[in-house]
């Protein structure tokens, strides 16, 4: 069973997918208002660098995927705190998601439902997946068509609900500013994807690693545009006014009286997204587990850290103002695992490769040279 | 061993959901749907009067169904509408939110605040203002083409952008722009009781002009129009007027419309160009004269163009003079064109929009008119 | 005799000797009540006088080969003296048998008798000879009940091990061809053969297959079934992952695209592996009606499938949970329909679809004249008088029959379609129209990763190969279908001609 790779598309897939997975609560920010889409743009130019740094590490080490990339560049000792560190952080990831998703449905559907249970259900969900191998998430991936026909759906069926006047003054908000939300755009969701690398140690070598991120970037980039125009055009300067404005955009859209109220095809777009994403943060969670303690089989942890995800759901927040309060603070809170570690990874990375390489190239120059005289 | 625990698992299960319910779970016929409802200043010392009517599902022909409850906050009363009747009232189907008079002039953003929050009501709700004493009564009077007066009400103003135009088609979340937007006064439609035979019903009136979120005056259907070409809303109606001022009318049906405001900023004087474009056809020619010529045609347009831009310059003047709140977004164009001066004045733009002036140009095309190219000639020998 | 051994027993244990009349004793005790056996001895006209003795089973044979392919010849042969290579001369020169084979194994003889051979012992050797008697009666080859369609072959297999393979043997004429024999069973000690086209068949399919039916340990074998359920990759699942088919044109189509098959005597089902998920919806018919109407067909199946599983779901949860959905008129004529129904959807839901599969079930089994009594029932009492009766509320049962029509239209699904509309319906249950999408993603989760030999069964979910595509949603032209399914077979080119040939 494990013997399937996961392909290019499915990557581009999983990818897009984990990107848009908090779709729902980034589409839009309260300080820019309707430039938003500069910084999403700006956010993209700024990943790009990380891309290449990925490569490299990928390139250096291929075939492994990140913690043994870590115990690789670093020791044991150290690889495996880092390792640790990052299973800190996937677990965290996972259980932010889980609560984004169980109050999503609470406020906006159902407030009687308990959060726990609906979280229940996109653990549960995710558990059997992950349990059922990698590659599993890679095939369930490749429903994206699924999420974007229905954004796209969305956006033109409300062509005529917009107005664009909306989106005018463009740059309004001064450029510090701009700089600043595109930092945070950065680095929820762009940067999370380092528990991706993880998953790479499955693709096939041969598969061109920059070239995956960059088109599943695009895409995405495309897509969080057209959520942000679309919910700033329909429903204009209170778009911020409310928790979830892709939601509330979507209410308003309604095709010839028949075709309406259709905004549970958002939760449903929610839903998918997070499950792949809730998917990948587990499995990298168990690996790293398995990688400690050196069982072969990272099945073994799966069904404890999805515990350990939904009791940490509850005790995340507060209230749902704290919640969203905390993003900026939050994002700040993310920098060491998703830039500092992988750059540190990667100049160490970078160190060793150049040692080895140096003893090669004096072997090579004493052959070459007598051949010179 | 391994059955046992399946066994124990699977009853865990069941029971657990057994005991804990399907929390949301609302069955079809126990709901009652709530097609409108009104708000009222509430006497005995309540601050809010509510009017629900709904749907009894009882019925097989849609019957409505009244409940007047009272609160010191508008959810207060929803809530306690339980109290009074068997079923839980259903929302989300709810069209109209009609607002008496004395309750807009003593502002509304209270109430479209709880509408925008609650989770079940829709944002594409139309609130209306009411010009009778209160707007319960409204509810109570009959529809003629449904039989309820919530859902005749809603599908006259959502028809009325395509076919009349005299009345302002704003929903719930766009009026929480105009609020919340500079630069733009809140308007909504009005509604008023009439008696149409033997059936009391209600009318649409034009519409209500707020200065910030309270109510301070009103414009007729015929001046609301006027207002539709300005904030470029105009999607079909009619243009009447009388190209001799001689009390004898043509009519003008309107297919497109289409506005351009752009601003002008010399020093202090702000100036507002507005440019209107109408394609129309002419549907109907009661003078004695004959317009269905080519001359007659030029003619009709000149007389039209000059029909349209009268009436908008009159209404802007009226407006600055009586109401000082800037109902065609102004101030939002400018800030759209020029950030900074806007920056500068915004704070006391209202006095600033009673001092813009304003440069009307109309173009009326009329290129087709009806199936007929002439017109009826009633003979002169016996 | 007296001893309380039974005759498999003694067939382990004992040999043939060189005397005769031993032999004949140690079959006929190893026969014991078993009066189907038939003794024949013969001995030659001239002088010396050879003796011999032939076994076979009443009723397998057909008489007239051993009249005189065997009797006739023998009492023909008047040699001068005993050979001492009697037995080879026999075999060689004088029986016309068709099929001869000299045998010392005790297992062999029995099973020869029993199968229809006919058995010859001579005076004086210890080796026996099997010749091919065979001949008994088995059923006329005709279309399949349950695999009908309107235009193309209509052969179907029989019982008879034989018969099968002569169908397959016709169709696919290349040496290539490889037809094993093995048996299975302890005590029915089945005939089967395993079929395949060497060049195209997976070889790590055909080991596997191999060495899972060695493993298999029990009783007897009555349908192949028993054995698809021992041999599957998970025979817990109520998937299938082994296909199965009683026409011979399928058969030879899922060979030529790289499956092996099993033919097992005694049942006209064959199974085939590796079996895909789309497999159910393929339908050889598709193939011999014009393509474009083939594939609207292949489509509908597929939504048929969709709706028959989720149908019972969505309209529980767009009903009790999301009635936002639904235009105001659809909820006040539900609503209106459901005045005076005492049950909650849920329950109404589950009772009907109960009641369905009632029906179902009793309607493939029951007698051609009870039909009519049948539709009575259904149409009647179910649909009219308990909607009357507002015991359950007339959209209910109009959903439930609309879900059991589709659900009947792709026939060998019902294994997991069944449970599955009941878990979905359960869980839009519980929190609406989100419970209903975890169960569709739980659901596709799982059938993901089953595997049949080695092949994952939803191939289509991450090949993007525009060849992999073409029989799946549709069929396309053949013309067009160049390659094997990629991951059957290892030899992708599917006609080594081009395709504008044709």
């Amino acid at each position: 069973m494990s013997n399937q790779k996961i392909t290019r598309k499915q990557m581009q897939s999983i990818l897009f997918m984990f990107w848009t997975g908090s779709l729902v609560v980034a589409a839009s920010n309260k300080e820019v208002k309707q430039d938003y889409w500069i910084c999403l743009l700006i956010s993209a130019l700024l990943f790009l660098p990380i891309i290449c740094i990925y490569d490299r590490l990928i390139k250096l080490y291929p075939g492994k995927n990140l913690f043994e990339i870590n115990d690789a560049v670093f020791g044991k000792l150290v690889g495996h705190i880092i390792t640790a560190i990052y299973i800190m952080y996937a677990i965290l990831l996972a259980s932010q998601l889980t609560k984004i998703f169980a109050v999503f449905i609470r406020v906006v559907n159902m407030a009687e439902t308990p959060e726990l249970i609906t979280a229940a259900f996109m653990v549960l969900v995710g558990a059997l997946v992950v349990t059922r191998g990698p590659e599993n998430i890679a095939r369930l991936a490749k429903y994206t068509w699924l999420v974007i026909v229905i954004i796209l759906f969305t956006f033109f069926a409300g062509f005529k609900d917009m107005e664009f006047s909306n989106m005018l003054p463009v740059m309004n908000s001064d450029f510090p500013t701009i700089l600043k939300v595109s930092a945070i755009g950065l680095i929820l969701p762009l940067g999370e994807s380092v528990l991706c690398l993880t998953l790479i140690s499955n693709i096939r070598p041969e598969e061109n690693i920059k070239k995956i991120f960059l088109k599943a970037l695009v895409f995405n980039t495309i897509i969080y545009i057209i959520v942000a125009i679309r919910n700033v055009a329909i429903l204009g300067p209170s778009t911020n006014m409310y928790y979830f404005p892709s939601y509330e955009a979507v209410s308003i859209i309604s095709l010839k009286e028949f075709f309406s109220r259709f905004e549970v095809l958002i939760g449903i777009n929610l839903m998918l997204n997070g499950s792949i994403k809730f998917c990948v943060c587990l499995y990298a969670s168990s690996l790293g587990l398995s990688h400690i303690f050196k069982l072969p089989n990272y099945k073994a942890f799966t069904a404890s850290c999805a515990i350990l995800i939904i009791t940490l759901m509850q005790l995340l927040y507060q209230d749902l103002q704290q919640f969203f309060n905390f993003i900026p603070y939050g994002a700040i809170s993310s920098v060491p695992y998703e830039i500092i570690l992988p750059i540190a990874t990667w100049i160490g990375a970078e160190i060793r490769a150049r040692m080895s390489s140096g003893t090669k190239s004096s072997k090579t120059s004493t052959n070459n040279s007598p051949e010179k005289t | 061993m391994k059955a046992l625990k399946v066994f124990l698992v699977a009853l865990l299960t069941v029971s657990m959901l057994c005991m804990t319910g399907c929390w949301n779970y609302r069955e079809l016929e126990e709901i009652a749907i709530v097609t409108g409802f009104a708000v009222d200043k509430g006497k005995n010392g309540y601050p809010y009067k509510v009017t629900f009517e709904f749907l009894d599902p009882k019925e097989q022909q849609p019957k409505p169904r009244y409940l007047i409850t009272q609160g010191k906050t508008i959810f207060e009363a929803m809530r306690n509408a339980i109290a009074d009747s068997e079923r839980r009232l259903y929302f989300p189907d709810a069209k109209i939110l009609v607002i008496s008079k004395d309750l807009a002039a003593s502002g509304v953003a209270p109430i479209f605040d709880f509408v925008l929050r609650d989770q079940e009501l829709r944002i594409t709700m139309i609130p209306v203002v009411s010009t009778a004493p209160t707007a319960g009564e409204m509810l109570q009077r009959q529809g003629i083409s449904s039989t309820l007066i919530s859902l005749d009400i809603w599908k006259a103003i959502s028809e009325s952008k395509e076919n009349l135009s005299e009345s302002p088609n704003i929903q719930l979340y766009e009026a929480v722009n105009l609020l919340d937007g500079d630069g733009c006064a809140l308007v909504l439609a009005t509604i008023k009781p009439i008696q149409q035979g033997e059936l009391e019903t209600v009318e649409l009136d034009g519409s209500a002009i707020f200065k910030k979120d309270k109510l301070v005056g009103y414009i007729k259907r015929e001046d609301t129009k006027f207002l539709s070409f300005v904030r470029n809303k105009v999607q079909g109606g009619l243009l009447v007027f009388s190209p001799e001022n001689d009390g004898q009318n043509i009519t003008l049906e309107i297919f497109g419309s289409k506005t351009k405001i752009t601003p002008e900023i010399q020093g202090d004087q702000v100036t507002m160009n507005i440019n209107v474009e109408v394609q129309a056809s002419l549907a109907e020619d009661t003078t004695v004269k004959n317009y269905v010529t080519r001359d007659g045609i030029e003619k009709a347009e000149a007389s039209a163009q000059k029909y349209l831009e009268s009436g908008i310059q009159q209404l802007i003047e009226k407006t600055q003079k009586n109401f000082g709140c800037d109902i065609f977004c102004f101030g939002k164009t400018i800030s759209q064109y020029h950030p900074d001066y806007w920056n500068i004045v915004k704070d006391k733009w209202d006095q600033e929009f009673t001092k813009v002036k304003c440069n009307v140009t109309a173009k009326v095309k009329i290129d087709i008119t009806g199936v007929t190219k002439d017109k009826i000639k009633v003979s002169e020998n016996g | 005799m007296e001893s309380g051994k039974l005759s498999s027993q003694i067939v382990e244990e004992s040999k043939l000797t060189t005397s005769l009349t031993d032999n004949i004793v140690l079959i006929r005790t190893i026969f014991k009540n078993n009066d189907t056996l038939t003794m024949r001895q013969l001995e030659t006209p001239t002088d010396p006088a050879i003796k011999f003795c032939l076994f076979f089973s009443d009723g397998m044979v057909n008489n007239r080969l051993i009249n005189q392919d065997i009797i006739r010849p023998l009492l023909e042969y008047r040699p001068d003296k005993k050979e001492p290579d009697l037995i080879d001369l026999i075999a060689k020169n004088i029986t016309l048998s068709d099929t001869v084979e000299k045998t010392t194994d005790m297992e062999k003889i029995v099973q020869a008798i029993v199968y229809g051979d006919t058995v010859l012992l001579a005076d004086g050797f210890m080796e026996a000879l099997v010749l091919n008697t065979k001949g008994w009666q088995s059923r006329s080859i005709e279309e399949p009940e349950n695999e009908r369609i309107l235009k193309g072959p209509r052969e179907g297999f029989t019982e008879s091990l034989m018969v099968n393979l002569s169908l397959l043997r016709r169709r696919i004429r290349t040496p290539d061809f490889k037809m094993e024999y093995l048996n299975l069973g302890v005590r029915t000690k089945t005939h089967a053969c395993i079929c395949y086209i060497d060049g195209i068949a997976a070889p790590e399919v055909l080991k596997e297959l191999k060495s899972r039916l060695q493993k298999i340990n029990i009783d007897g074998i009555l349908d192949v079934n028993y054995i698809s359920e021992i041999i599957k990759d998970k025979p817990n699942s109520p998937i299938e992952t082994i296909g199965s088919s009683e026409r011979a044109d399928v058969i030879a189509a899922k060979l030529l695209e790289g499956r092996v098959a099993l033919v097992v005597d005694g049942t006209p089902v064959v199974l085939t592996v590796p079996h895909l998920f789309i497999e159910y919806f393929q339908s050889d018919e598709d193939y011999f009606i014009n393509y474009m109407f083939a594939s609207i067909n292949r489509i509908l199946r597929i939504l048929a499938f969709i709706f028959s599983i989720s149908m019972p779901a969505l309209y529980l949860s767009l009903a009790t949970f999301h009635q936002e959905m639904l235009p105001t008129s659809l909820i006040m004529s539900i609503a209106a329909a459901r005045q005076g129904v005492p049950f909650p959807t849920i329950v109404e839901g589950t009772f009907m679809l109960v009641i369905f599969e009632m029906l179902r079930e009793s309607g493939s089994r029951m007698p051609g004249n009870m039909g009519t009594a049948l539709s009575i029932v259904g149409a009647l009492v179910i649909g009219q008088a308990a909607v009357q009766a507002k015991i359950v509320s007339a959209p209910l049962i109009i959903i439930v029959a609309v879900t059991g029509i589709a659900g009947l239209m792709v026939p060998l699904i019902k294994g997991i379609g069944v449970p599955l509309r009941f878990i979905l319906l359960f869980l839009s249950g519980l929190i609406g129209l989100y419970g209903y999408m975890f169960g569709m993603l739980a659901f596709l989760a799982y059938i993901f990763s089953v595997t049949s030999f080695g092949v994952p069964i939803l191939t289509s979910a991450y090949s993007n190969d525009q060849q992999d595509r073409k029989d799946i949603l549709h069929r396309t032209s053949w013309k067009n279908m160049i390659t094997r399914p990629k991951y059957l077979s290892p030899n992708k080119i599917r006609n080594s001609s081009k395709g504008d040939s044709l």
